[in-house]
Formats: structure tokens, sequence, C-alpha cells
């Protein structure tokens, strides 16, 4: 039962295939090579240092309001 | 708990303790999220199969299929067999991607190698245009919808492109000729003369002579009857049961080596070195190998006993065979709305305190604790639990 995580992209750099996601207040790196396209404000969901796939604004907003359902996230996210 | 991604996903705390160089204890602590399914309470059929793959994205479609399973099972909708079928090809996709990952990504890391992510990027896509030839709606998990009309045709193309993605990248070969290799020192020959991330994996763990490495003898999981898990996850204790599932008392395995154990080549490789680390590896390959002929087999899925016979109305089960192992949801119903939403993941029985992670890194026997940390990270990702862990090597 693995969680992915969506974060929204804040820097990019296509030379080494990486991504800085902001998800909630924290930024994490994580590699965008398995996923075409990624652009600055996308947001993606990320799994153990991997974007797996994009998703609209309104799918990680569904999915961050689901995690604090469920008391796994602050409200403020 | 912050709001970190690591802190959502929770992660596995895996303690290793020696007295002397010599292991004397093995200790897993847990914090999965295991009961973020409550969220469903009181919500819609509909809302469950919209968000749950979006909760769930790493192992999505095994968790979309076991809820739509459940589901129209509790809503008393017969799962059609030209449904299943295409369902459980979509799954096997995932499972092949899975699996993918862990030897294109994991082992090069592991490996000291550079990760080759185009292979599961190529994966990936093929998946999705897999998908869309099945259900062009882009709605494989919603009761009573049905695949399109002679999917199997249209996705022909797909299979044989994963079959070249499978020679290039993994086998030097096709991959149904792999899977006739037939003996251990084919196996290994093999492995001295392709130059791919398996075959180094292979070669690396030959080389080391880790072969029976972390060979524990933990059961299989036995195949248990949908009113089995419906009486285990109604009892009052059933949070315990999710959180470490046993069976009388007995930890069990359920993974890709328990699946096909029983094939010829990890058959003749166990019996030599038993379920340890080069037999754990070369299982995850033979069940890659052979998911395109699975792909290809084109007879619809023999329905079995109706398995609402042994619940009560308005209870569904679903087990479903995911990428890690067994996979189980139960839902409750009542007037279409969800009451109770239960999930058992194959992680809670492999990386259980008593479990086969945990009896395979109790028999592990290095030379320094720097080869403990290496043999660990081996065994632990052979048997891959789906979220990161964290390992604490504990002298005293």
């Amino acid at each position: 039962m693995c969680l992915a995580i969506p974060g929204k992209v804040v820097a990019l750099d296509e030379a080494t295939d990486m991504a800085t996601v902001s998800v909630g207040n924290v930024k994490k790196d994580v590699s965008i090579a398995l996923v075409e396209d990624v652009n600055l404000g996308d947001y993606l969901l990320i799994h153990v240092g991997y974007a797996l796939n994009k998703i609209s604004e309104e799918e990680a907003a569904n999915t961050l309001k689901m995690f604090e359902e469920a008391g796994l996230t602050e409200a403020d996210v | 708990m912050g709001n970190g991604s690591d802190n959502i996903e929770g992660r596995l705390d895996i303690h290793i303790r020696l007295v002397d160089g010599a292991i004397t204890d093995v200790a897993i602590q847990s914090s999965r999220p295991l009961l973020t399914p409550r969220i469903f309470t009181g919500k819609s059929v509909e809302h469950l199969l919209t968000t749950l793959p979006l909760l769930y994205s790493i192992c999505g479609t095994a968790q979309a299929n076991a809820a739509v399973t459940a589901c129209e099972q509790a809503l008393g909708i017969a799962q059609e067999p030209i449904c299943t079928k295409a369902r459980s090809h979509l799954v096997s996709l995932e499972t092949a991607k899975e699996h993918l990952w862990r030897v294109l990504l994991d082992w090069p890391d592991l490996l000291g190698l550079s990760p080759e992510a185009t292979g599961v990027g190529e994966t990936m896509q093929l998946i999705k245009r897999y998908r869309l030839a099945c259900y062009p709606n882009e709605r494989p998990f919603f009761p009573g919808v049905h695949p399109a009309a002679g999917f199997d045709g249209s996705a022909a193309g797909l299979i044989v492109e994963l079959e070249t993605l499978l020679e290039q990248r993994f086998f030097g070969m096709p991959a149904a000729e792999w899977l006739a290799l037939g003996s251990y020192d084919a196996l290994l020959q093999w492995a001295d003369q392709v130059d791919t991330p398996a075959a180094a994996m292979l070669q690396f763990v030959q080389t080391k002579e880790w072969n029976s490495l972390g060979a524990a003898s933990i059961a299989s999981l036995p195949n248990q009857s949908h009113g089995f898990y419906d009486q285990q996850l109604d009892d009052v204790e059933a949070d315990q049961f999710i959180a470490a599932p046993q069976i009388d008392g007995c930890c069990f395995e359920t993974s890709p080596f328990t699946r096909v154990q029983d094939h010829p080549l990890v058959a003749a490789v166990c019996a030599i070195d038993g379920a340890g680390l080069f037999t754990r590896q070369l299982a995850r390959l033979v069940e890659l190998a052979g998911i395109p002929s699975y792909l290809r087999n084109t007879e619809e899925p023999v329905q079995t006993d109706d398995p609402n016979k042994q619940l009560s109305e308005g209870v569904g089960i679903a087990q479903i065979e995911a990428a890690r192992g067994r996979l189980i949801h139960r839902v409750v119903m009542d007037n279409e709305l969800i009451t109770r939403y239960q999930i058992l993941a194959p992680t809670e029985w492999n990386f259980h305190p008593s479990g086969v992670v945990v009896e395979s890194l109790k028999v592990l026997n290095a030379d320094s604790i720097d080869q403990l940390k290496q043999q660990a990270a081996f065994l632990i990702n052979a048997i891959d639990p789906c979220v990161g862990y964290e390992l604490h090597i504990e002298p005293r």
C-alpha cells in the first residue's frame, strides 16, 4: 500500500533530468526521467525519488485533501 | 507528524543488532499509514474508484482492480470473464513495470552502475497505449464497464514491442527462449555472455558467492477463501491483522518468488541455493519474461465458484496478485455507500516483525559492517518493500 505524493514543480534541471517539487512546506529533488514534457508549475505524483506521472492541479488538490482527511498532512498543505 | 512526503508515505525502520560481529536480533518498525482507506467511509463507489488510483499510484492498477472487484461483489454485479481478462492484463503490465523498475533502476544503483531510466519510461508509455487499446473510454476499473471488442488484436503489436524491449534490455534473446534455458549452468553461462543489468546482477551475486544469501524458510501464503479474509477483517482485531498478519500464529511470504517457485528454472536453482538472493533475483526475471506470453493467451479466465456465496449481502472481498504479492481489499456497503473499507497489502506479510525479511536478515554472516549493509540492501531490494526504508546497524 504505497502512497504516491503530489508535488508542484518549482525548479527544473533538464541537464540532469531532475526537478525540485514542493510538497506542502517541504521541497524535494526528484528524477523526471520517467515522465515526458515536464514544465514549471506542473503537478507530479512522486514516489521514492521519481516522478511517476503528471496530474492536473485539481487532481493534486483532491489527493492532498484526502491525505488531510486521513490525518497524514497538516491542514495548511 | 510533519507534512513532508516521507512522513506521508511512512517508512520502515530495519534494525540489525550485533554482538561481537554476529547478528543477535533483527527488528522492523513500520510507520506506514495503514488506515488511510477509512477516508472512503460514507463515500460512493464512483468516488472510491476515481480517487483510489491517485492515492496509490505506484501500484494503482492492482489497487483499482481490487477495489472494483470488491465493489462489484458487494453490489451483486457478476464480473464478466472479458472484464476479468482485460483488467488482469493491465495488472500484469503494472507488474512488468515494477520488475523493470527494480532491474533497470535499482539493480544498477546497487551495483554502482548508471540506471537505465529509458527502458522504464518506454514501458510506462507502452502501458498507457495498452490501456487505451483495451479501454478507449479510460474507465477500466468501474463496475460493468467492458473493454473494447477485440482488444486482443489491437494490443497485439504492443505485446511485440514489450518482447522487443525485454530482448534488447534484459535477455539478449527472446524472453521465451531465455525461459527455456533449463539449468543453473546454462543460466550462469548466459549471465557471462550478456551485457545487461539483469545479467550483471546474477553475475555479481555469483562472483561474490552470495547465491544462498539470506535463504530462509517461510512458507508461501496459502490460498484462502474470501470467507476467511472476511472473517479476519470483520474481527475486532482487524487493524492488528492488517498491520501484522499471521495465520494460526505463523508468518507467510507472498511475492514474485512464491508465484514462480515451481517454474523449472527457479525450482532448479532453489534446490541448490534455497530461497536466497540468487533465487529471488531470478524469480523476478522469470516472472517478467513470462508476461508477454500471458498477455498473448487468448483464452478467457474460467469463472470459479461465486465468491458471494461465502459473504454476507453488501460485503465484497478481492484477492489480486499485485507486483509485490497478494493484495486484499474488503468493502462493506449499505444503500450503495461504503460503510467500511480495508486494505491488506503484501508488504505487511513480507515485512512482518517475524516475517521473511527478518528471517533472511538474521542468517546473514558478513565480514564487516559495510558488507553487512550491502548484503542487507540487496536482500531487502529482492523482497522489495513498497516504501522507503532506513537500515540501522547496531553493534554492541
